[in-house]
């Protein structure tokens, strides 16, 4: 989709040597791929971001957008094809919100009618109600509101890619969160390749499917995030990914991946001679008991029975530790986990159906492996 | 004594009764005085004076506004840049010139009369404008800018739909601005023999008639009042809603 050749930018100091702000930065994102540019302050990083809808002149090097030389476009019609967001989110004050997300597509004369339908979609997307918000003006807006609407501003004219500059980075923390929820959302249903400037090493990881981590102008490594947190190219990276970078991983594998391979699942009204032996037969301890509709109401445990054969699985339920959700990352549930003291927990489904369980050791083993794709399955 | 001051904040109708009785007094001072009776003697002058007051107020200010924003947006312009700071410390110097002077000295050039006037008040009331329309064009944020660009406006859209439009509020405080001036000066202009109100104050100063004097300064400070009155207004309705501090709620 786009790719970066030995893209190299100075900057001419009078009197100085040149500042070096990217040397030979080469490359590829594809189709649909979020790529987040990470680095500290003055790594070259926004300059390579901006090298790209030329509103900075690249000293030399060459820029592909889906195989077509950008050198050969002028800036103009270039920019109005690339969605272009940035952390002061510059709305103007003069428009209302419907103008402010219509300025590209009105800028390429489409249809007002249909961009003014596409203006309440968008602004549907990120949970902005259009009767309230068309008319009014940025200024009466909140500043995460005001994001959004520079986000889907951004989307209004139906760009392929997209630029980010720190979006997310004047927004509290709390509301950060979900608009970077709200964005991976809009995104996975939109399919846009976007390249985001970010300083924020978990704000990377979270929402990126590539990270390429600059120092002074160099692309230091560029890879999938599990990689760079498994596997740091050198000693800058592992210290700018931080001592807990292990820690960091957890949040890129979901439950529903880590889940023991066999779920022992038992009813209330089980004789336990049978379940007994079945647990010893999968050298599992712990069983969980489901209801009728399949929900997680408790558990037992090998020790809890004392070797009792005759019973029922109901005369010995425990309460459950807690349980967590399928979607939720394993950050989450070892977190859940210490909470409740204990080193298992029940995964549930969305209607709370019971779908096995998960415990500090496959976690803890799960990190010494190398890296994992997304959807791979404890073996 | 603090009572009387609770009244008088609290009260609206106790203030209004105070105007009236000011109002009153002034009445009964200006018949006393045979106030009344000079202005009724003059009434046509006085109208025809303030007709041509208007008049020259008028076409100077709106004058004087296209021109000073025209050139506030020249020196806005990237190509006209370098230039831009020798130009506004010129407009600074000028400002800094008394309007006494800035008459006398355009009366040398172009004569008396009309004509003479016309320039003179354009020059007063184009200062504050080309200085606010250029600030205020400056001042637009730059990320705002960068926003309009990497969108893909060209450097005219983005001055037509992004710059002018926020920088309207404090073209319009210039324009309010310069017509204060403008209406201040009006007066002095009966020096180069150009009909204005200042006709009674000149003439009240040099034959020593305070009544004369009198009609002439009150009917400018109301020309000055109601003008910027007219001019609040219009910046009430005229200027859109986002970028009107006004109307903000």
């Amino acid at each position: 989709m786009i790719r970066l050749e030995n893209l190299t930018k100075h900057f001419e100091v009078p009197g100085k040597a040149p500042v070096i702000a990217a040397s030979n930065v080469s490359m590829e994102v594809g189709k649909g791929e979020i790529c987040i540019f990470l680095g500290p302050s003055g790594c070259g990083k926004t300059t390579a971001l901006k090298m790209i809808n030329k509103l900075i002149p690249k000293t030399s090097g060459k820029i592909f957008i889906d195989e077509t030389d950008i050198d050969d476009l002028d800036p103009i019609t270039l920019r109005r094809k690339i969605g272009y967001v940035i952390q002061q989110i510059g709305l103007f004050p003069n428009m209302t919100i419907e103008e402010n997300i219509c300025v590209v597509p009105d800028l390429l004369k489409m249809d007002k009618k249909e961009s003014r339908r596409k203006a309440s979609e968008l602004l549907e997307m990120v949970n902005l109600e259009p009767k309230i918000f068309l008319k009014r003006y940025p200024r009466e807006l909140s500043g995460g509101q005001q994001q959004r609407i520079g986000v889907i501003r951004a989307l209004a004219a139906d760009p392929p890619l997209m630029l980010m500059d720190e979006p997310f980075g004047a927004i509290d923390p709390i509301n950060r969160e979900v608009i970077q929820d709200e964005f991976l959302k809009m995104n996975a249903e939109l399919g846009k390749t976007v390249l985001f400037v970010s300083h924020d090493i978990d704000e990377a990881i979270k929402m990126g499917d590539k990270i390429a981590i600059f120092r002074e102008g160099i692309l230091e490594q560029c890879d999938t995030p599990d990689e760079i947190l498994a596997n740091p190219a050198n000693s800058f990276i592992k210290e700018f990914v931080g001592t807990d970078r292990s820690l960091k991983r957890l949040k890129l594998i979901n439950v529903i991946d880590a889940i023991m391979p066999f779920r022992m699942e038992v009813r209330a009204e089980d004789p336990l001679n049978k379940i007994t032996k079945k647990m010893q037969d999968h050298n599992a301890h712990i069983a969980v008991v489901v209801g009728p509709r399949g929900r997680a109401r408790g558990y037992i445990t090998v020790e809890g029975i004392k070797g009792d054969i005759d019973g029922l699985v109901g005369d010995y339920i425990d309460h459950l530790p807690g349980t967590i959700h399928e979607n939720d990352n394993l950050h989450d549930a070892v977190s859940q986990m210490y909470a409740h003291g204990t080193d298992w927990i029940p995964v549930v489904a969305d209607d709370g159906t019971y779908k096995g369980y998960i415990t500090q050791h496959t976690v803890a083993s799960l990190l010494g492996e190398p890296p994992r794709k997304p959807g791979d399955k404890i073996g | 004594m603090n009572y009387f001051i609770e009244l008088f904040k609290q009260s609206k109708s106790f203030s209004m009764f105070l105007l009236i009785v000011l109002v009153f007094m002034f009445g009964v001072y200006s018949e006393a005085s045979g106030l009344i009776g000079e202005f009724l003697d003059t009434f046509d002058d006085w109208v025809y004076l303030l007709k041509q007051n208007v008049l020259i107020v008028l076409a100077s200010g709106i004058t004087a506004s296209f021109l000073g924003i025209a050139s506030g947006i020249l020196m806005t312009r990237p190509w006209f840049k370098r230039y831009s700071e020798a130009f506004s410390q010129g407009f600074n110097i000028l400002s800094a010139v008394p309007t006494l002077a800035i008459l006398a000295i355009i009366m040398t050039i172009t004569g008396i009369g009309f004509k003479s006037a016309f320039l003179g008040l354009v020059t007063v009331t184009i200062l504050p404008v080309v200085r606010n329309t250029y600030q205020g064009i400056s001042e637009v944020p730059d990320h705002m800018i960068e926003a309009a660009r990497g969108q893909g406006m060209t450097d005219k859209q983005i001055l037509w739909k992004v710059q002018i439009p926020n920088a309207l509020y404090v073209i319009s405080a210039g324009i309010r601005t310069g017509f204060a001036l403008n209406v201040g000066t009006s007066p002095l202009i009966t020096l180069i023999a150009a009909d204005s109100l200042g006709e009674y104050i000149f003439t009240g100063i040099q034959l020593n008639e305070f009544n004369s004097l009198l009609i002439g300064s009150i009917s400018v400070a109301a020309l000055a009042i109601v003008t910027d009155f007219t001019l609040s207004k219009l910046q009430f309705w005229l200027l859109p809603k986002g970028v009107n501090p006004q109307r903000f709620t």
